[in-house]
């Protein structure tokens, strides 16, 4: 045979190939006929639908609703009361219990019922332990019916490692952060409300970093993002943690992920100046 | 039936490997010592033929993963996605060498090998767009986007099931295999264009820029690695330059195998001896390069309901693709369509290689179905290969 020359296919060579498209499409028609199981999101009407170019507010509203979906479990929302009722509404000990009211008397309104005086964001660093930064005068509502119960405290720093239900969703929180705060880009600041985390995005200016004796690492004031508000965890657009806003003699600070991570280590070893 | 010159049964990708020559191929006693003997040597390694690295590396980069042991943590995955792009830049320049190599002399070659890599993407592009749409499968990116970047990873081969000195037409299927992996990085850089379109990336920047990056790689490449005083500051320069290709495609989001390829080629069409070079110096990172990719595409998969899900269409149209692009090209390289499909099946480390790079793209769930449909998808092929390529070879001689 010359070379390059083209050699015809022979009448098996066809046929095989007629067999195993003929087989392909069969089973492709056949499994198309059950619908994936338990689907939720539908594909887009149009295959080009995915392409067309959005506004840049959509964007951001997407971005936003992707971050609040992915640290939401990550984050608790904790409820806070005055220090004075928390102590109020605990049991003393060697005082006698007021006497069962009488029936139709007026029941006293409990502390339980009372609404919180705030609400504070519980950022999730184990399975079960979540730091919070509560402010002085503010203490987290504890109690039999509550499912939070203070691990250890740092009035200092103000801020609090909680014990919360445990939860799967925690893993690598403070290991997977960013370690330095973005200058001139966007994060998402998620803050706690009555009804659940919520997210806005913040523009981050300058980021110069402060020192400050407490903290093991540089501090970036939270001036350089209008709208971030002590106690307000700050996560980058693409859901890792940057760090958590808290008050200081000089203004509201934004700490860094590396020194929230101090501190918790600092917190868990048992006996250490921080408990 | 056309005799194969000696000269074409060296692959390019691979090439001669002091390993074997030293450790040799023993004859397996028994089938832990075949395993072991596997494991030794470069076929367990390499590109080379034998049992084939992604039979090995998937699956244990799968068991040290999130999913099973945990060892290869998420953090950790996220942390190797630039070297991930680097280990892409330097498969893309091999590649490349490969086709600057070949492209003078064999354009018909290039020609049938492009040719059964177009059909197998359209017809596995095609089938999952029917199949997605049909079965309300979620997705979370562009339908066409996922199914194009779906059927390129589909397009790749190895022919890494049979020996190229063993007859000619694992020889053919040997240099096909290595020429059908450039159309499909090419036509990647348009679905990265059309993937980042929706985020507002410029897709004329996206589209211009591997070729712009590749060329200025390879001039610097040209420039420096034969000036270089002594071994170890070539090596130096030859792995800057490749970080430099692949930190470049991770910064603009382009994709890294073209820019590697475009430098490949640059570096073997350009006077001088640079392309051997580099050649040298990539075999001592090309086996780490492979067992990288394979482990992290391996510990990335999810055997989620959804990629399964996505198999069945994968694999029968891959196998359809595979058949029907072998009918159409086996009549301009002279050897018989099924001969030519058969020894093309196993995917090899390209077809991860791609699903990692469009993994990198696409919205993290779309990402992480393609690739985890591709990594199984592939080791299923491969085992396959080794089952069915032997086997047809001995029945169709006798």
């Amino acid at each position: 045979m010359a070379p390059h020359a083209t050699e015809p296919q022979s009448g098996r060579e066809t046929r095989l190939l007629i067999l195993v498209v003929g087989v392909a499409v069969a089973v492709l028609l056949l499994l198309a006929q059950w619908q994936f199981p338990g689907s939720v999101m539908t594909p887009s009407a149009a295959p080009l639908a995915g392409l067309a170019a959005r506004a840049t507010f959509d964007e951001m509203a997407n971005t936003m609703a992707d971050v609040i979906g992915r640290v939401s479990p990550l984050t608790v929302v904790v409820p806070l009361d005055p220090v004075a009722l928390e102590e109020e509404a605990a049991p003393r000990v060697g005082v006698k219990p007021p006497p069962a009211a009488a029936e139709g008397d007026q029941v006293p309104e409990t502390p339980a019922e009372i609404p919180p005086a705030g609400w504070a964001l519980a950022l999730r660093v184990r399975s079960d332990l979540a730091l919070v930064h509560v402010p002085t005068g503010m203490t987290p509502r504890t109690g039999p019916d509550s499912s939070i119960d203070i691990a250890a405290h740092d009035p200092l720093r103000e801020m609090m490692l909680l014990r919360v239900a445990e939860s799967n969703a925690v893993p690598d929180t403070l290991s997977a952060s960013i370690r330095t705060l973005p200058a001139f880009a966007y994060v998402a600041m998620v803050s706690a409300t009555p009804v659940g985390p919520t997210v806005q995005p913040v523009f981050v200016g300058r980021a110069d970093s402060v020192s400050d004796p407490r903290w093991s690492h540089a501090l970036v004031p939270a001036a350089v993002a209008p709208g971030l508000t002590p106690g307000a965890v700050v996560f980058s657009l693409n859901s890792r943690l940057v760090g958590m806003v808290v008050d200081n003699p000089d203004g509201p600070m934004i700490v860094p992920a590396p020194a929230l991570e101090t501190l918790v280590q600092a917190l868990e070893t048992p006996g250490s100046p921080a408990e | 039936m056309r005799q194969v010159p000696p000269d074409v049964r060296r692959r390019e990708l691979g090439g001669s490997d002091p390993i074997d020559r030293r450790l040799g191929v023993p004859t397996p006693p028994s089938p832990l010592a075949w395993l072991l003997s596997l494991l030794r040597t470069r076929s367990a390694l390499g590109l080379s033929p034998g049992l084939t690295p992604a039979m090995i590396f998937l699956p244990f980069g799968f068991v040290l993963g999130p999913e099973v042991l945990g060892w290869i943590s998420p953090v950790l995955l996220n942390r190797l996605s630039l070297v991930v792009t680097i280990a892409l830049a330097v498969l893309g320049v091999l590649v490349g060498m490969a086709l600057g190599r070949e492209v003078r002399t064999a354009t018909r070659l290039f020609f049938a090998a492009s040719m059964e890599s177009a059909v197998t993407t359209m017809m596995v592009a095609g089938a999952a767009a029917f199949f997605i749409s049909a079965t309300r499968t979620p997705l979370d990116s562009s339908l066409l986007g996922f199914v194009l970047a779906l059927g390129l990873c589909a397009s790749s081969s190895s022919a890494t099931s049979a020996d190229p000195d063993s007859e000619p037409a694992a020889a053919v299927a040997t240099r096909v295999a290595d020429l059908d992996d450039v159309l499909p990085i090419l036509l990647a850089v348009g679905v990265f264009a059309l993937l980042a379109a929706p985020g507002g990336s410029d897709v004329l920047v996206m589209t211009l820029a591997p070729p712009l990056i590749g060329l200025a790689v390879g001039a610097i490449g040209w420039l420096v690695f034969e000036r270089a005083e002594s071994g170890p500051e070539r090596v130096l320069h030859v792995l800057g330059t490749l970080s430099l290709a692949g930190g470049a495609a991770a910064y603009l989001h382009v994709s890294p195998l073209a820019v590697g390829l475009v430098a490949g080629v640059t570096w073997t069409l350009v006077p001088g001896r640079v392309d051997r070079v580099v050649e040298n110096d990539l075999r001592r990172v090309q086996h780490p390069v492979v067992v990288l990719l394979l482990v992290t595409a391996g510990a990335s998969a999810t055997l989620s309901p959804v990629a399964i899900w996505l198999l069945p269409p994968y694999l029968l149209f891959r196998l359809a693709g595979k058949v029907t692009g072998a009918w159409l090209s086996a009549p301009y390289l002279d050897v018989r369509s099924s001969d030519l499909a058969s020894f093309l099946m196993p995917p090899g480390v390209l077809a991860v290689a791609f699903a990692l790079n469009f993994s990198q793209m696409l919205p993290g769930a779309s990402g992480q179905m393609l690739l985890s449909t591709v990594a199984v998808g592939t080791a299923a092929f491969e085992l396959f290969a080794l089952a069915v390529v032997p086997q047809w070879g001995r029945w169709r001689r006798g």
